[in-house]
């Protein structure tokens, strides 16, 4: 327990630290790298309440970041509404569709549900390529450079690490909350065991759609953020196979089921991505091999996820530490 | 009356595994239903629980009708079982457990009186010390205490308890058989109880119910049943 309060007091340090970082990072590289990695630490938290909590693992949650992508930037482009205010819309839009698809599909079992998942986000996908009219299609939006706060504009990265940084600190936060909490519970709950958790009387359907509903919000506002950040939605990007395996993927590499496991992995697969895409390219193909590399690597030994086996470690390390300072003690007041 | 059977059947395809059973159960009471195995006594417990729908027959709790209600409604009126192979929930603490059980009578944000009404209940089965640890280590009997506990958490006013003694050994039977006897005095919530350990199911019972192959072949006091001709014949075979 000696080191008990030392985690959570490393653990606002952290988070501290974290605020500083743009006065730290100095190339517009790096800063890219920082907010494209706060940004997919959030999405991926938003994707853990789903498919960590409540273990319904979606493949296709592209469709909800992307809703969020178009969303705000139609109602901006068509109307010149505030992507503030959007990426609430869409937010909302994307939960209303995830809860009602979810008490449709999540009654499916385990591979089913994926490809249910899979199959919505390649038909809205689809559709956003062949509704030209609406989206412009494979063509894809440009979104003017107009500064401005209410058009979420800004020059230069900063304002955009700030931006990323408390949207994945309030993510973060409803994850920590909802854990904590009867719902938490009753969703680990189900992933656990479903008819135990029927029998202790949870609704179990009506858990897992409310969850479905929370996990689409956030992952919209995500995208609408990607959206303001880019300037430039399409829909293989947004909507894209690529896109759900990715905040999937940094959510199990970090850790399933736990809040900050995401920020441990995004921190993790996102820089790996970016760097290796610029310092290997003398080999092409190159960046793909070493990224491969690094996930079985995390796979077969840390199967748990990054931040448990960092959690581990940390444990283990801080025990024998404490034993030997003991053992010193001892010895000195021999 | 608290529950009563009338006339439940249920089919699997072809197959009568329940035929036609009246079973009433009062307050307070224990009830033991036996019968050798594939008798379908758990499909009873699913059937009254609604993990699975009668084809014919009532299920009346309280005098109301729940036949075709789900489980977790069930659950909520008062009405919770356990089950034969214990389903922990594995990376979850045993306090966690039994929180999700209490947590079914608090709010959403009263997680302290879910976290204390849990240990609570811990301590009167005696998980208290175990309450940090993870379910998925705990020991055979362990698990069964902390799948009684759980259930118990939920603030039952009948306990379905199917095999609870299963695979202890008799010094732990006998800790079963003393805490369950405590609970009825304490809380008195009736119980029917799935078992094959004859002894303590004749010695903890008020009335006892045999099944063989879907019927109900035999009802009555423990003596009057372990001295009934088609029960022995039930059990030891026929020629």
């Amino acid at each position: 327990m000696f080191y008990f309060y030392q985690k959570v007091f490393l653990r606002y340090l952290i988070w501290l630290a974290m605020g500083f970082l743009p006065f730290i990072l100095k190339s517009e590289y790096y800063k890219d790298c920082l907010v494209l990695t706060l940004l997919w630490a959030g999405v991926a938290m938003g994707w853990n309440i789903l498919g960590g909590y409540a273990g319904q693992l979606s493949i296709g949650h592209a469709a909800f970041f992307g809703m969020g992508a178009y969303v705000s930037t139609l109602l901006y482009m068509n109307y010149g509404l505030s992507p503030w205010i959007g990426m609430l819309i869409g937010g909302l839009m994307a939960g209303g569709f995830a809860f009602l698809l979810g008490l449709i599909t999540l009654r499916l079992r385990g591979p089913f549900f994926v490809l249910a998942t899979i199959a919505f986000a390649e038909v809205i996908r689809i559709s956003a390529i062949s509704w030209r009219s609406l989206t412009r299609g494979s063509l894809g939006i440009l979104i003017p450079f107009n500064l401005g706060f209410w058009n979420m504009i800004w020059r230069g990265k900063d304002a955009y690490i700030w931006l990323t940084l408390v949207y994945m600190l309030l993510v973060y936060i409803v994850c920590r909350t909802i854990e904590s909490r009867k719902f938490g519970y009753y969703l680990v709950a189900l992933r656990e065991n479903n008819p135990a958790a029927l029998a202790l009387g949870i609704d179990t359907a009506k858990m897992k759609a409310r969850a479905a509903f929370i996990s689409a919000f956030i992952t919209a506002i995500g995208g609408s953020i990607y959206a303001q950040y880019i300037m430039f939605v399409e829909p293989s990007t947004v909507f894209g196979i690529m896109c759900s395996v990715q905040m999937s993927l940094i959510a199990i590499i970090g850790g399933l089921g736990i809040a900050g496991g995401p920020i441990f992995g995004a921190f993790l697969l996102i820089p790996l991505s970016t760097f290796f895409r610029g310092a290997l390219t003398k080999y092409s193909g190159l960046n793909g091999l070493v990224y491969g590399f690094v996930l079985v690597f995390v796979i077969l030994f840390m199967r748990e996820g990054l931040l448990p086996k960092i959690s581990e470690l940390w444990e283990r390390w801080g025990n024998i530490y404490y034993n030997i300072i003991k053992k010193r003690k001892h010895i000195l007041d021999k | 009356m608290l529950l009563e059977l009338k006339s439940i059947t249920k089919y699997f395809g072809g197959l009568k595994a329940i035929n036609s059973v009246d079973m009433v159960v009062e307050e307070g009471q224990i009830v033991g239903l036996i019968g050798p195995n594939g008798a379908g006594k758990t499909t009873i417990f699913n059937c009254i629980t609604g993990f699975l729908k009668l084809n014919e027959g009532k299920v009346l709790f309280e005098d109301k009708d729940i036949s075709g209600k789900k489980p977790n409604d069930i659950c909520q009126l008062g009405i919770c079982r356990t089950f034969q192979i214990s389903r922990p929930f594995g990376r979850m603490s045993v306090l966690d457990n039994v929180m999700v059980g209490s947590f079914l009578r608090v709010r959403e944000f009263e997680i302290l009186r879910a976290r204390n009404m849990a240990i609570g209940v811990l301590e009167f089965t005696g998980l208290a010390s175990k309450k940090d640890q993870q379910a998925n280590s705990l020991t055979i009997a362990d698990r069964k205490r902390l799948e009684l506990a759980r259930s118990l958490a939920t603030q039952p006013k009948i306990l379905l308890l199917d095999e609870t003694m299963a695979g202890l050994r008799p010094s732990e039977v006998n800790e079963v058989v003393a805490l369950l006897k405590r609970i009825v005095k304490e809380s008195n919530i009736a119980l029917v109880i799935i078992e094959h350990i004859m002894k303590a199911i004749m010695s903890i019972s008020d009335k006892v119910v045999v099944l063989d192959y879907g019927k109900k072949i035999a009802e009555g006091t423990p003596s009057e049943v372990s001295k009934n001709p088609s029960v022995i014949e039930a059990y030891l075979g026929r020629e």
